[in-house]
């Protein structure tokens, strides 16, 4: 089933192909600069909004995460031998 | 067949009816789920219920109305969240057997602001698997209908959220559009849905499937209830490090003196061969109103249009193969049993996973992959641009863009279900904006003979919801919605 799907999907994308992209820079990010955005309409105070404080926060969540394996051995997660022999 | 209220509850009503004593949030709550036992059964909109937690909010709004103190922006407003946003204690299946069981233990930045914003959390709503589907026929847990007409499909992947509001189990509830799960659904069954600009609601606790496209964004059945409570998720958050700092603008209000003067864009590309004629009539008659409000139409060109759809399924695919590789059967949801490490990883995914997201995770892994990268993956985010000049050249000369949602009215069950790929240009008018980054929203624009919902897109310049909503008021407000 998949195999004659996806040989259909991936004939559809070869669209792309049609088009010339020599001197396109791909957009590997979506949201530029706060400063191309209309309500402000300048630059954001901050020139790295995208970074935070590096400030420690607590995250003590493992008595609520572990109970949700199937296989948890506080503090570890219990899986199948990983080493074959 | 449940047909749409005409006296429905809204955030406004609700607000007016807590501080006048005439109903009491929990009143409003139980009334609720008592709409929902007769007839969620036929909508399958719902997957789970967050009784206590929804009591105790109603009990808190009822609270401050008893003791006099300011009501919140959403008091006592009841709402339904899609089944992959996260809600402390509450399922979050995706809509997939791989979580079932998994209870996140912490709330979504989205769902704190809700709560603190005096919202009733009803349960967690129905959607395709990790929102991949345009008709919500990949949920493992069935299929939703829509509450327009019980043999056609809600549209997809919020289909629940959208089912659950247009059929009065809800008065607004939240969905996800990464490709146009929240404006198709929206258009189907006949409300307003709208997907804000990339960045401008956290993420935080939103289950991701492709993280350069998934937005999180509101249903309701006015365009105000939609900005209501999209001012209430809006805003940087720095537990999610792609939400933008810039802030977050007045989005209620009364409507715009007028429109005078605004220029619609109409793109060309939009009304081509695919566009069913009852659909593109009423949108043509949807921008004659617009017209005479004073906005100006303005015939533009987006000629990148027809390569959105192929763009879309590299780049989602890509990101879905490599998010939902963290679903392993260790550490939490569902995990088959094998001999060796490897065994287990493989049989959990070939249980827990559905044939569309299997279709995702082996088409984004083969567009990624060594050989074929730049091919696919690289050209893909390459024409992104190119979709995204369309869009930043179409705004240097017209203010909003008007588009139909999707070129159909919402199709029976199992008509597309064999066919991934006619599933996949249902999308065809959504996905740009979604490659775009920018915002979108879909309106109601009248119906079919048959009374199937049609649905008016109007998209707008990165951060311009205001502007955008703008637009969806006075087209309201002029009759719009039922032209």
């Amino acid at each position: 089933m998949y195999r004659g799907q996806l040989d259909e999907i991936l004939a559809y994308v070869d669209k792309l192909k049609e088009l010339d992209v020599t001197n396109v820079e791909p957009m590997a990010q979506v949201l530029f600069r706060p400063a191309q955005t209309e309500t402000t309409g300048r630059m954001a105070e901050n020139p790295h909004p995208e970074l935070r404080d590096d400030a420690l926060v607590p995250c003590d969540t493992a008595k609520a995460v572990l109970p949700q394996s199937t296989d948890s051995a506080a503090p570890f997660f219990r899986v199948p031998r990983v080493i074959e022999r | 067949m449940a047909q749409r209220q005409t006296n429905r509850w809204t955030v406004a009503s609700i607000r007016t009816a807590l501080e006048s004593k005439r109903i009491s949030a929990r009143e409003l709550t139980t009334e609720f789920y008592s709409r929902i036992d007769k007839h969620n059964s036929d909508l399958n909109a719902y997957l789970s219920f967050s009784k206590e937690r929804a009591f105790a909010q109603a009990d808190r709004v009822d609270g401050l109305v008893a003791r006099g103190e300011a009501l919140p922006p959403l008091a006592g407003v009841q709402m339904a969240i899609k089944d992959v946003i996260s809600m402390i204690g509450a399922p979050a299946t995706c809509g997939s057997k791989i979580l079932e069981g998994y209870r996140p233990p912490y709330d979504a930045t989205a769902i704190e602001k809700l709560d603190a914003a005096g919202a009733v959390f009803l349960g967690k709503t129905n959607c395709d698997e990790f929102a991949m589907g345009s008709s919500n026929e990949n949920s493992a847990y069935g299929p939703v209908r829509n509450p327009v007409a019980l043999d056609r499909v809600p549209g997809g992947s919020s289909g629940g959220s959208a089912a659950a509001v247009a059929g009065d189990l809800a008065v607004v509830s939240l969905g996800t559009d990464t490709g146009g799960s929240i404006r198709q659904p929206g258009a189907c069954c006949g409300i307003p849905a709208m997907m804000p600009t990339y960045g401008r609601v956290s993420r935080y606790g939103l289950i991701a499937f492709a993280s350069s496209l998934d937005r999180i964004g509101p249903f309701g059945t006015t365009s105000d209830d939609v900005a209501a409570v999209l001012e209430v998720i809006a805003g940087r958050d720095p537990s999610d490090s792609t939400s933008a700092a810039v802030p977050v603008p007045k989005m209620r209000g009364a409507t715009a003196s007028s429109l005078k003067g605004l220029k619609i864009g109409v793109p060309e590309q939009y009304f081509g061969g695919g566009l069913d004629p009852e659909v593109r009539a009423k949108i043509e008659a949807g921008i004659r109103l617009l017209e005479k409000q004073g906005c100006q139409r303005v015939p533009i060109q987006m000629p990148h249009t027809d390569y959105a759809i192929a763009t879309y399924y590299i780049i989602a695919t890509a990101e879905a193969s490599s998010n939902l590789a963290r679903y392993d059967g260790v550490r939490y949801g569902l995990r088959a049993p094998g001999a060796t490490l490897t065994e287990m990883y493989r049989r959990s995914r070939e249980q827990g996973f559905g044939p569309e997201v299997k279709r995702r995770i082996i088409l984004g892994t083969y567009v990624l992959s060594a050989g074929y990268y730049d091919a696919y993956y690289l050209r893909a985010q390459k024409v992104r641009s190119l979709i995204a000049r369309d869009f930043a050249d179409a705004f240097l000369k017209v203010d909003a863009i008007v588009t139909p949602t999707s070129p159909t009215p919402a199709f029976k069950l199992g008509e597309k279900t064999a066919d991934p790929l006619a599933m996949y240009l249902a999308d065809i008018y959504t996905v740009t904006g979604s490659l775009a980054g920018i915002p979108g929203i879909s309106v109601p624009c009248g119906a079919t003979q048959a009374g199937l919902p049609i649905g008016m897109q109007v998209f707008g310049p990165h951060f311009a919801e205001p502007r955008v909503l703008d637009i969806t008021r006075a087209f309201e407000a002029a009759g719009g919605f039922t032209i």
